[in-house]
């Protein structure tokens, strides 16, 4: 099978089983890989209702067939799951070394399942695979980790591993991978930590069958000359995702005062935080720039504080923070100095937490304190008046070692709230999960994607907020017919992720090349219908884990803010109130369900590839 | 009369330079924007014309609509955020 190994490693750590297994092959067709194909695997073996954190929950590390490939941009995995914070289904994606990685030691995935008595790892070497001990691992940071695998492996290595966060079960921890880079969202770091499981290491150098390499290799050349002179090359190599950070702050998209006020009502504007975005932060921190596997872009890149409180360790590699950081740990809770914002990011990356739920947790507390919800005294004596990055980092650090007051918002701020039974009004979240620094009411499409995605929150799943942007103002906050794009822009970004391909990039290549490397990889043909069909079954396969756990709709919650309620009072989106109801119906409307979510039974027969759906939602007895 | 342009738009190349344009007495923010649209062809630059048109703008920092005024010496900011990722 091109692209594709072929084969999938399931573990049982409860009995120390180990078992290559083949799925059929019809499921690669239908579900390519990532999220579609791991939702796919996870409703076949994994019961449903089952206990987050108990033994037959299971938790995925999927490639995608681009993967291994070479083709460009072509190097993100997934991991999957249920999530610990709202017990639905759960995905998230990261870049680096590790997807490809997968493939090369001779599986396109490890699914996991059990929980081990003691600290354990899985490693996978050329298509052997084994448990080893992890003992000594557990408690280590990410660059501890890394640091002591390399010394006694001995061998080149990719890992996807938790941090403390996940040992602790925290529902903020994430998966990383390369020292930095994380999936990290939804809490999948929590149920690694829950089967003991430190982590999964990959080693090995096994081909993956191309169906066309010079194909292939031809597509890569005309990509490489078309990007050559594209203003976006030069940008992200330059400053990353950081580049985001200005335009996005001036257009009301970014998170000031967790989400609370626009810019212009805090009296400060893009001057004051001109540090934290490019070229700034790179020109005074920034050390060297990196990449993923196979990518011309290049937009990662180590920073190092040189001197002061916050001097970074020289023998660290310390992350620049991504768009999304510099929103929650500066904006968010008023920070202008950028070495606060890269502490509390590289303290999340050490310690395996997600910088998203961390910095909007910390926006949540910011916020309650300054309008007397929280006190000093519940906070340890802290007091974060807004743009107190002396604080933030106090709070962030108590929050990664899950001391005092940390132990509680390392809950998230949702059930922080709880907790304290208080400060709800000014939680920032959809179905519990903090959202990233896009604001829906500047580009109302992130509304639908942040409640109704199978995977509540996330700012990566396309929709309509894609295609937002290219809309008029007036457009924008037109909702009578957003159902056709909010479906289109959705199956785009299924197959990206499905695909293995980043995000970021995809969308910038020429024409039909992200569909054409799909026939050259695989040797099967993507076009528009194929598209169309394959991104409704995806988004089907992974809300269909949803259905089965019982949850519909009304139990995908927003908190009324997000949805401008009530509307802020200057700035961009002044006096914006979004119909998040209608442009949920939309949606349903246009990609087949009936209102409360469930699916129509002929969309579901003639999407295809679906037969397990239709089993549960129309036993064949209610179809007659 | 003349302005100043201030471009904070991901999708161009760092350090894309401000310029000062000249514009006949009475434009508005969309003549502004298509004077852009000049300017990026004269540097070389491809951007899509919508992406452009559907912009986000402020003149002399304050959040203004396509048929706004402009007036000699003012700053015009045109901003476009990048989403995702």
């Amino acid at each position: 099978m091109y692209g594709y190994t072929g084969k999938m490693l399931f573990v049982n750590l409860t009995t120390g089983e180990l078992e290559d297994k083949h799925i059929p092959e019809q499921w690669y067709r239908d579900f390519i890989g990532g999220p579609a194909l791991g939702a796919r695997i996870l409703y076949e073996y994994m019961p449903a209702k089952c206990d987050v954190f108990g033994e037959d929950s299971m938790v995925g590390f999927i490639s995608g067939p681009f993967n291994g490939s070479n083709f460009f941009c072509g190097g993100r995995y997934s991991v999957v799951s249920k999530s610990p914070v709202y017990n639905g289904w759960n995905d998230a994606s990261s870049g680096g070394d590790f997807g490809p990685s997968i493939k090369a030691a001779g599986y396109d995935g490890v699914f996991v399942k059990g929980i081990s008595p003691k600290p354990v790892y899985i490693f996978i070497d050329s298509g052997k695979a084994e448990i080893r001990d992890a003992e000594k691992y557990w408690g280590l940071t990410s660059v501890e980790f890394e640091k002591a695998l390399a010394a006694d492996l001995g061998c080149k290595y990719s890992a996807s591993y938790i941090g403390p966060g996940g040992e602790r079960m925290s529902p903020m921890a994430c998966v990383l991978n390369d020292y930095s880079r994380a999936a990290g969202r939804g809490g999948t770091g929590a149920v690694i930590g829950s089967k003991k499981l430190k982590g999964v290491v990959c080693t090995g150098r096994l081909p993956i069958q191309i169906a066309d390499k010079a194909g292939l290799t031809a597509l890569n050349k005309s990509i490489a000359e078309f990007l050559k002179d594209h203003p976006m090359l030069a940008n992200m190599r330059t400053a990353g995702s950081s580049g985001a950070f200005l335009p996005n702050l001036m257009s009301g998209d970014t998170c000031v005062k967790n989400y609370s006020v626009s810019l212009e009502e805090t009296g400060k504007t893009v001057q004051d935080f001109e540090r934290i975005g490019a070229p700034k932060l790179s020109d005074e921190y920034k050390t060297e720039s990196y990449s993923c596997a196979a990518c011309p872009m290049r937009c990662g890149a180590e920073v190092q504080v040189r001197e002061g409180k916050y001097k970074t360790d020289e023998n660290s590699k310390v992350a620049r923070p991504e768009y999304e950081s510099l929103g929650w740990f500066g904006p968010g809770i008023m920070n202008e100095d950028p070495e606060v914002v890269i502490t509390c990011n590289h303290l999340c990356d050490q310690y395996g937490l997600d910088t998203i739920s961390t910095g909007g947790t910390l926006g949540w507390v910011f916020e309650c304190f300054n309008n007397g919800v929280l006190t000093k005294e519940e906070l340890d004596g802290i007091e974060p008046f807004w743009g107190d990055g002396d604080a933030a980092v106090e709070l962030t650090k108590k929050i990664c070692d899950m001391e005092g007051c940390g132990k509680i918002l390392a809950q998230g701020s949702s059930k922080a709230a709880d907790y304290y039974g208080k400060g709800h009004e000014y939680l920032f979240v959809a179905s519990g999960m903090e959202i990233a620094a896009h604001d829906p009411r500047r580009a109302p499409g992130y509304i639908r994607t942040y409640q109704l995605d199978p995977s509540p929150g996330r700012h990566v799943k396309g929709g309509l907020a894609k295609a937002n942007d290219r809309m008029t103002r007036e457009l924008r906050y037109n909702y009578r017919i957003t159902g056709y794009h909010d479906v289109q822009e959705t199956c785009v970004t299924e197959y990206i992720n499905a695909s293995g391909l980043c995000v970021f990039t995809a969308r910038v290549f020429p024409g039909t090349s992200i569909y054409d490397a799909y026939k050259y990889v695989t040797g099967n043909e993507m076009n528009k219908r194929d598209l169309r069909f394959f991104g409704i079954r995806a988004f089907t396969m992974r809300h269909a884990f949803n259905l089965r756990e019982g949850l519909r709709r009304e139990d995908f919650t927003i908190t009324d803010r997000m949805a401008g309620r009530p509307p802020l009072k200057g700035g961009p989106t002044k006096g914006i109130t979004l119909d998040e109801v209608r442009l949920g119906d939309n949606f349903y409307n246009a990609i087949g369900y009936y209102q409360d979510g469930t699916p129509y039974l002929d969309m579901l027969e003639i999407t295809g590839g679906l037969e397990c759906v239709i089993n549960d939602l129309y036993p064949p007895e209610e179809k007659k | 009369m003349k302005v100043l342009v201030k471009f904070f738009v991901f999708d161009l190349p760092p350090g894309f330079a401000d310029a000062e344009l000249e514009l006949p007495e009475g434009s508005v923010v969309k003549d502004v924007l298509d004077a852009c649209l000049d300017l990026l062809e004269q540097r070389n630059v491809t951007m899509d014309v919508n992406e452009l048109k559907t912009a986000t703008v402020m003149v002399n920092n304050k959040w203004s609509d396509a048929d706004d005024p402009v007036a000699d010496g003012d700053t015009v900011s045109i901003i476009r955020p990048m989403d995702g990722g």
